[in-house]
This record gives structure tokens, C-alpha cells and sequence, in this order.
């Protein structure tokens, strides 16, 4: 369940002006500040979020993926949130009603 | 008259012999008009002839004068040899002869008659001749009369004597005995004259030996011609039984000489009886008293039947059964070995015609020797049942049985009924105490008790000694052991007010508070009764037990590794004291594995020991209880209680907060102590069997409530400290998230709303409490057990 305690829990590429976002481990109280800092730092105008190795998701990452996406289309950035079916985000989100309407099941579909 | 001649001595004046001769003459004519006979005799003692005598014997002169002494030949042979004696005694004497013998008349018929003879003196003094007269008496028939009645009354008063009389001659040997003395030593006189009397009546002591006749005081009477007064001795009767009398002796004189003794003898065992029947009534006073005491020591109705039964047996010798309830069908019933010779049913007939009697008894001749007397054992106006006696002897001093027995059966009576109100008494309190303390759980969710209560074995009554286990709203698990000084219905009902108040006065207040609480309820109903308790808060979600004693024994914590300790802390005066009192109460924090226990002093003291040494052994046993389970508050009793008796109820109640299976973490304030918490929980899930789904959803849920008192409790400051315990109880997974921080709203209020949203979503039930002492949060999930592979 738990992520790679090696991989760090946030991986930042750059590929033809998107800014993709990895996030691994668990996106709770002791991470949610660095998702949003991690997320709300891309200037490219299209941001993708990448939840397929997230292994958690409480109520603090709920919080923490929304603002992250009011603050960037704030800043009309288009975010693209990457979340694979049954994944746990997946799951937290549908257990807590969360569906923005810019969820991707893949990060080559959010690609596209 | 006869006697009565006058003395005249015939040769007074010597010179007047005509004058003399006169004088003779003129007696002769007076002598035979009034006598039978005249008669004159030589010197020899020959009779000389004598008309009169011709006339009254028929004698001729032949016959009668002369050498050969004829004249004897007409007295009665049985009367002749001593009167020829005496009549040579008076001759060669020269003395005068008074004698009454038979005298052949001449019809040849016996009379009485009465003779005098004199000697007629020379003046030289030799004799010169004899005169004499005879009177015949038998015509005397006054006389005779007189005679018969003085015999008559004689007879009269000897035969009639209770004293038995006895005449004994010179040699001892009984001449004579009335028949009191027939009858009282079963001798006829034949039986016995030929021998001293002593050798029938008085010849051997009561220990079997002989009495010699020189060591009889009896025999003493005759050679010393003195009174024997009177005295105890035992005589001994023909067949050989010894009669207790008092004797006495005289001699009978004759002259100044002893010829006999009469001896008189008094039955004296009816004085004895009497004194006996003194004995026995006094006896019969200490058999009552000792029968009340014997039976106070006795407790049941039961006990003191029986014990009741087994003293008359002891004591009075007879056979006896108390039948309890007889009237309604017997209950049951206490008897000696063997039992009297009745049937129940006869014990049941006599009960049931008691309204028909007037009289409290009841006797009857059973088949046997034994005389059956049933009596009605009443008290207080009411009918115990039937005491049945049986005598198969009987009883000494003749007294009257039927009031005594009428005693004894009052005296029981009063023991049955008051061991009948003391035994209900007794059931009442149990039935308080026992339905006091039965029925409470074993467990309070992760909480697991073990409780005992033990009542005295010496005293068969109720203690005061209570347990109780309750849980109060904020999750926290009250537990409480009380000891109501006393005894029995008193000590009972005090207890139960008191464990109710207790839980009353529980809610929402510290364990001072609840003393404090208890103590203005007790001097405000002036209960005189002085009460130690334990009041001890536990809370399951931070492992801690807040706690005070009232007076009452330290609370023992037993650990996982077996070590022990009395906490000593939190200790303030009993309940009811008089004066105003500081309570205080401690803090102790339990790791896993520990058990905290309460008790009674019951289960410590021990007559004769310090309590130190009390102390000692409980911490001892406590370590040897074994593992905690249901069982371990009655090992630990018994383990201390098998050694001796005592006097004192005794109770224990343990509680451990649930380790093996249970789940319990940790938490710092602070956000990276989450993740760790959630893998620990997940691994803890599927160890009991808790599907993937589910269990994402109980991390889930635990962790938003942890996080909750993580951020609002403790605003992150990474010291508080949030406890999560969870458990399995049946199909549900029961979780409890307990902080001791001080909830601060958040700044924007929909942001945890959002955990509590979560939680509420995945869990069946979720309650949140907000008190002075912190948050709780409780949550139930039922899940399906999944087997593992």
C-alpha cells in the first residue's frame, strides 16, 4: 500500500508546455501543503495531475486538489487531474462526492 | 387390795400372845372371806393343811402335805418349775413370795391366780412356819378386759406404725417385728428368729462387704443398756436390695437389767425421694438454660432442631423428633437415633386436631414400653410444628414430666422462631445483595472485568460489601467497590441506596465530586452506618483511571509482567464521617497488559495478622491469579481465602483494558504521525479478518478523527497526545479516537466538516463528544469477516 520510501512523493516533468505533476504516497495533513505548493507552482499553461501512485487521499488531499485547481484556474491554467479508476483517489473522491469535471482516467488521455 | 396387806409385825409385843392369837385369828377370818386360799407351810416350805386349799384344788391333804411338795402338782407344768424356784429361793431366803401362776382347780381347769407368801419369824429370826394367800384373778374379768384392749391397743399401735419395730431378746435374736417391718424387709419373723437380727437386716455395708455384728451400733443398745439415737444407715433387705432408713434402739429393762431391745426403723428413701425430686427439679432448670444456650450457638431453624433433639437424647435419655410445619405437611423433620416409635403420620394427625384441643399435648402408650407425649411447638402465637418425646424409662424423683416438657417445648419453640426470623431476615438481604450484584457485564467494550463477591464463611449473614460497574456518557467506565460496615438486613439496605446513589450521583463529576456528592447524602439522612468505597474513573481511550478511597483499602495495579503495586495515593476519610473532609483523587495511567483492582478489606484481613501482612499475600496472590479472564477476581479470592475462616464478606472487582486483539495506538500532534497510525491499523484489520473495502474505510475514518485532534485539539503542537483504540466486538469494528485537547473551531468552518462528512459516510455510526476533559469519538462498522488465506 504504502509508496517506495525512496521515490520522492512528488515527480515534476515538463513535456511540450504541460507541467505533470506525479504525486506518490499518501496525500494527507503532512503532505497537502507540498501538492499545493508542487501544483500551484507551474506557470505552463496546461497542468496535468498525475494521482495514479497516490495511495491515499483523506479529506486534507480532497482539500488541498481543490484549491490547487480554483487557484490555477484563477490563473487560467487548464488543469487535467489523472485518476485511474479504483484508485484510492479514485475512491476518496467518489466516497466524498468530489468530481470537478476535469477528472482523466490516464495520464496519455489527459495528454491528448 | 390383794397386795395391799398390812404390814404388821406379829411380834411386836411378845407378851400379848393371847392378844396376838386374837389378832391371828381375827386375819384368818378376814383372809378367807376374801381370798381363795389360805395356807399355811413348815419351815421346810410343806404345805400344812388347809381347807381353802382342799376346797379350790380338790386336793386331799395327802396329796398336797408333806415332804413331796404335792401341791406343786396342781401348777400349770409350764408355771411350776420357776415357782418351785422361787418358792425354795423365799424359803431358804426367808423372804416374802409374790407369784402368779396357773392353778389346777378342782374341775381340773387352769386359773390365774396371785399368791403371796411371808415366813412367820421366831423372835431368834429362824423361821418358825410360812403363810400365805392365793387370790384367784381369773374371775377378774375386768381385769382380763382391761388386759385384752391394753394388748388390742398395743397391736393397734405397733401394726399400724410406718417405722418397722423389732424386738430382739438379750442374745439379739428378733422375738417380735410388726408388719411395717414385714413389709419393709420382706422377712417374716419365722425367717429371721433363729439368728441376731443383725445377721438378717444389717450384714453387709452398701460397698458388698460384711458389717461385723461388734461394729453394729444397733447391737450396742442391749449390753450397754443405753439409747441408740436415732440414726441413717442402710439395712438390707431378704432380696438383697439395700433400703436407706434411720434406726434407733432402747433397751428394755427389767430392774435396772437389760432384757432386750427394741429397735425402730424408718423408711427413709420417700425423704430421700423428696429430696431428690429437689435434685431433679433443679436439674431440669439447668437442662432449660442449657438448652437456650446451646441453641443460640446454632444459626438455621434446622441446626437448632437438631441440636434440640440430640440434647434431650444427652441429657434426659429419651428418644424425641421435631417435625417443623407438621400442620401444612411435614417439612422436614429432626430426629435422635432411633427415632420415637411414630409415624409422620401420626405426627400430621395430632397437628391437624389442634384446633380442637385445649391443651398444648398430646400423650399416648405406643405399642412398645414407651410413653409418647407429642407437644405443639408454639411461638409468638403461632404454630412451629410438633416436638414428640418418648420415654422409655422413668424419670427419677417422680416428678411431673408434662410441665417440664411443656418447657422444653416453649424453650425451643422461641429458638426455631427466632432462627426462623433471622433466617428470613438473612434471605431478604441476600436477595437484595445478590440481585445487587449479579447480572453485570463482563465487558464494556474494550474494558474486560472480573468480579467475585464472597459472603463470610463464620457469620451466615449478609455483609455489606458491594461491586458495581457502570458506563457514564463520555465513554469512561465508572468502577466501584463499597463496604457498609455492619451486618445483615440493616447493612444490606444501606448498601443498595448507596450503590444507586452512586450511580446517581456518577454522572459528570470527578470521583471527588462524587464522594463529596455521597458524604452531603449521608449526613443529610444521618445514616449511622460508616462506609468505606472505591470510587475509580477509567477511560479506555487514554489507558488512565482517575481515582479516590473513602476510607478504603489502595487500589492494587497488577502488570502484564506480573509485578505489583498499591496505589496509595488519593486516600481521604470513610463515608459518614462526622466532620468535614477533604476528598482528593490521583491519576494513574495504565500500560497494556495491566489490570487494576479493587476489593473489600474482607479479602485481606485475617484475624490475628497485621494488615501489613494482608497487604503482602494480596500482592502475592495477585501475581499467581493467572491470566485475566472471567475467572480471575474468584482465583484471587479463593487464593486467599481457603486458609482460614472469616468472619468478613469479601469482594473484588479487576478490570484490564482489552490488549491481545485489541488495537491501541499512540499520537503525537502532529500531521506526519497520521500515516503511520493508518499502516498499523490496516495491518491490525486484516489480522482480524477485515476486508480490503472495509478496511479503507475504517483508515479512513480513524485517521480524518485522528487528524481532528491533531489540528483542532492540539493546533499541531506535536506533544498532544490522541489514543486510538479500536476493537473487534462481534461483526463490528468498534473505534475510538480520544484526545484531551481543547477543541478550537476552524478558522473556515466547512474545511473538517468535510473529515466529519467522511466518517459519518464510510461508518455505521459515528458519536463525538465534546467535554471539559477533551473529544471523543466513537465509531462503529460492521464488517464481514473474511477468512485469511
Amino acid at each position: 500500500v504504502s509508496a517506495d520510501e525512496n521515490e520522492p512523493p512528488f515527480a515534476i516533468r515538463v513535456e511540450g508546455g504541460r507541467r505533470i505533476v506525479t504525486a506518490r504516497g499518501d496525500i494527507d495533513m503532512a503532505t497537502a501543503s507540498e501538492f499545493r505548493r508542487h501544483v500551484e507552482a507551474a506557470t505552463e499553461p496546461i497542468v496535468v495531475i498525475d494521482l495514479t501512485e497516490v495511495t491515499y487521499v483523506d479529506s486534507a488531499g480532497i482539500l488541498a486538489v481543490d484549491r490547487s485547481l480554483a487557484a490555477l484556474a484563477e490563473r487560467h491554467q487548464q488543469v487535467r487531474v489523472v485518476v485511474p479508476p479504483d484508485s484510492p483517489a479514485d475512491w476518496t473522491f467518489k466516497v466524498a462526492g468530489f468530481d470537478p469535471g476535469n477528472f482523466f482516467t490516464s495520464v496519455d488521455e489527459a495528454s491528448t | 387390795m390383794v397386795d395391799a396387806v398390812e404390814q404388821v409385825d406379829p411380834l411386836a409385843d411378845q407378851s400379848g400372845v393371847a392378844e396376838l392369837h386374837a389378832m391371828i385369828e381375827r386375819y384368818r377370818l378376814l383372809l378367807e372371806s376374801t381370798t381363795t386360799v389360805l395356807f399355811t407351810a413348815a419351815v421346810d416350805g410343806s404345805l400344812r393343811r388347809s381347807e381353802s386349799w382342799e376346797r379350790f384344788t380338790g386336793q386331799s391333804a395327802s396329796e398336797y402335805t408333806g415332804p413331796d411338795f404335792g401341791g406343786f402338782d396342781v401348777v400349770h407344768p409350764d408355771d411350776r418349775p420357776e415357782l418351785e424356784r422361787r418358792w425354795m429361793d423365799a424359803v431358804s431366803a426367808r423372804g416374802e413370795l409374790v407369784a402368779t401362776y396357773r392353778l389346777r382347780d378342782a374341775t381340773g381347769a387352769y386359773r390365774r391366780v396371785r399368791s403371796t407368801a411371808v415366813p412367820v419369824l421366831e423372835p431368834d429370826g429362824t423361821v418358825r412356819e410360812w403363810v400365805g394367800v392365793i387370790n384367784d384373778i381369773e374371775d377378774d374379768l375386768g381385769a382380763r378386759e382391761e388386759l385384752a384392749r391394753q394388748g388390742d391397743l398395743t397391736t393397734t399401735i405397733t401394726e399400724n406404725a410406718t417405722s418397722a419395730l423389732f424386738l430382739m431378746d438379750a442374745s439379739g435374736r428378733p422375738t417380735y417385728m410388726n408388719s411395717a417391718a414385714v413389709e419393709m424387709f420382706g422377712y417374716t419373723l419365722d425367717e429371721i428368729s433363729c439368728a441376731p437380727l443383725h445377721d438378717a437386716i444389717h450384714h453387709t455395708r452398701p460397698d458388698g462387704t460384711p458389717y461385723p455384728l461388734a461394729e453394729c451400733p444397733i447391737d450396742r443398745a442391749l449390753p450397754q443398756a443405753r439409747w441408740v439415737e436415732p440414726y441413717e444407715d442402710l439395712f438390707v433387705r431378704k432380696d438383697g436390695s439395700f433400703v436407706r432408713v434411720r434406726a434407733a434402739a432402747s433397751p428394755i429393762l427389767r430392774s435396772g437389767t437389760p432384757i432386750g431391745t427394741v429397735v425402730e426403723v424408718q423408711d427413709v428413701t420417700v425423704e430421700h425421694g423428696l429430696q431428690a425430686a429437689v435434685e431433679e427439679s433443679s436439674r431440669r432448670a439447668k437442662f432449660l438454660a442449657e438448652l437456650s444456650g446451646a441453641l443460640d450457638e446454632r444459626v438455621t431453624v434446622r441446626d437448632r432442631a437438631e441440636r434440640a433433639v440430640a440434647l434431650l437424647a444427652d441429657r434426659l435419655g429419651v428418644r424425641a423428633s421435631i417435625h417443623l410445619d407438621a400442620a401444612h405437611g411435614i417439612e422436614w423433620c429432626a430426629a435422635t437415633t432411633p427415632p420415637p416409635p411414630v409415624s409422620d403420620h401420626d405426627v400430621a394427625a395430632y397437628a391437624g386436631s389442634l384446633d380442637e384441643r385445649s391443651s398444648g399435648m398430646a400423650v399416648r402408650s405406643a405399642d412398645g414400653d414407651a410413653d409418647v407425649r407429642f407437644l405443639s411447638i408454639v411461638a409468638r402465637g403461632h404454630d412451629l410444628g410438633v416436638l414428640t418425646v418418648a420415654i422409655d424409662s422413668p424419670t427419677p424423683g417422680g416428678l411431673e414430666l408434662d410441665s417440664f416438657l411443656e418447657q422444653i417445648a416453649s424453650r425451643v419453640g422461641l429458638a426455631l422462631d427466632n432462627a426462623q426470623l433471622f433466617e428470613w431476615e438473612r434471605k431478604v438481604s441476600h436477595t437484595l445483595q445478590f440481585g445487587l450484584l449479579r447480572g453485570l457485564t463482563t465487558r464494556i467494550d474494550e474494558v474486560r472485568l472480573s468480579y467475585t463477591y464472597e459472603p463470610g464463611s463464620d457469620s451466615m449473614e449478609v455483609g455489606g460489601d458491594w461491586y458495581d460497574v457502570f458506563r457514564l456518557t463520555d465513554g469512561s467506565i465508572a468502577l466501584v467497590v463499597g463496604d457498609v460496615v455492619g451486618h445483615g438486613l440493616d447493612a444490606a439496605t444501606e448498601m443498595s441506596l448507596l450503590r444507586g446513589a452512586v450511580r446517581a450521583f456518577a454522572i459528570d463529576a470527578a470521583p471527588t465530586e462524587v464522594l463529596r456528592r455521597l458524604d452531603r447524602l449521608m449526613s443529610a439522612s444521618q445514616s449511622g452506618s460508616m462506609t468505606s468505597l472505591a470510587y475509580a474513573l477509567l477511560d479506555p481511550s487514554t489507558s488512565t483511571v482517575r481515582y479516590a478511597c473513602a476510607g478504603h483499602p489502595p487500589p492494587l495495579l497488577l502488570t502484564a509482567s506480573g509485578e505489583t503495586r498499591l496505589l496509595w495515593d488519593g486516600r481521604s476519610t470513610p463515608l459518614g464521617s462526622a466532620s468535614e473532609t477533604h476528598r482528593v483523587e490521583t491519576e494513574i495511567t495504565l500500560e497494556p497488559g495491566d489490570t487494576f483492582v479493587l476489593y473489600t478489606d474482607g479479602l485481606i484481613e485475617r484475624r490475628g495478622e497485621t494488615i501489613d501482612v494482608g497487604f503482602r499475600r494480596l500482592e502475592e496472590a495477585a501475581a499467581l491469579s493467572g491470566p485475566f479472564d472471567e475467572g480471575f477476581a474468584r482465583r484471587l479470592t479463593e487464593g486467599l481465602r481457603t486458609v482460614s475462616s472469616h468472619d468478613d464478606d469479601a469482594c473484588v472487582l479487576a478490570a484490564r483494558i482489552e490488549a491481545p486483539g485489541g488495537f491501541v495506538y499512540e499520537l503525537r500532534a502532529a500531521p506526519a504521525e497520521l500515516a503511520p497510525l493508518r499502516r498499523q491499523l490496516v495491518d491490525w484489520l486484516a489480522s482480524i479478518g477485515v476486508g480490503d473495502d472495509t478496511s479503507r474505510e475504517v483508515v479512513l475514518a480513524t485517521s480524518e478523527a485522528a487528524a481532528n485532534a491533531v489540528e483542532h485539539a492540539y493546533a499541531m503542537d506535536g506533544k498532544g497526545v490522541t489514543v486510538v483504540r479500536a476493537a473487534a466486538e462481534g461483526d463490528e469494528v468498534h473505534v475510538v479516537v480520544r484526545d484531551h485537547g481543547t477543541w478550537q473551531e476552524p478558522e473556515l468552518p466547512g474545511d473538517r466538516g468535510r473529515g466529519r462528512f467522511l466518517m459519518r459516510t464510510v461508518m455505521d455510526d459515528v458519536r463525538i463528544e465534546h467535554d471539559a476533559t477533551g473529544t471523543i469519538v466513537r465509531m462503529r462498522r460492521r464488517f464481514a469477516r473474511e477468512t485469511r488465506a
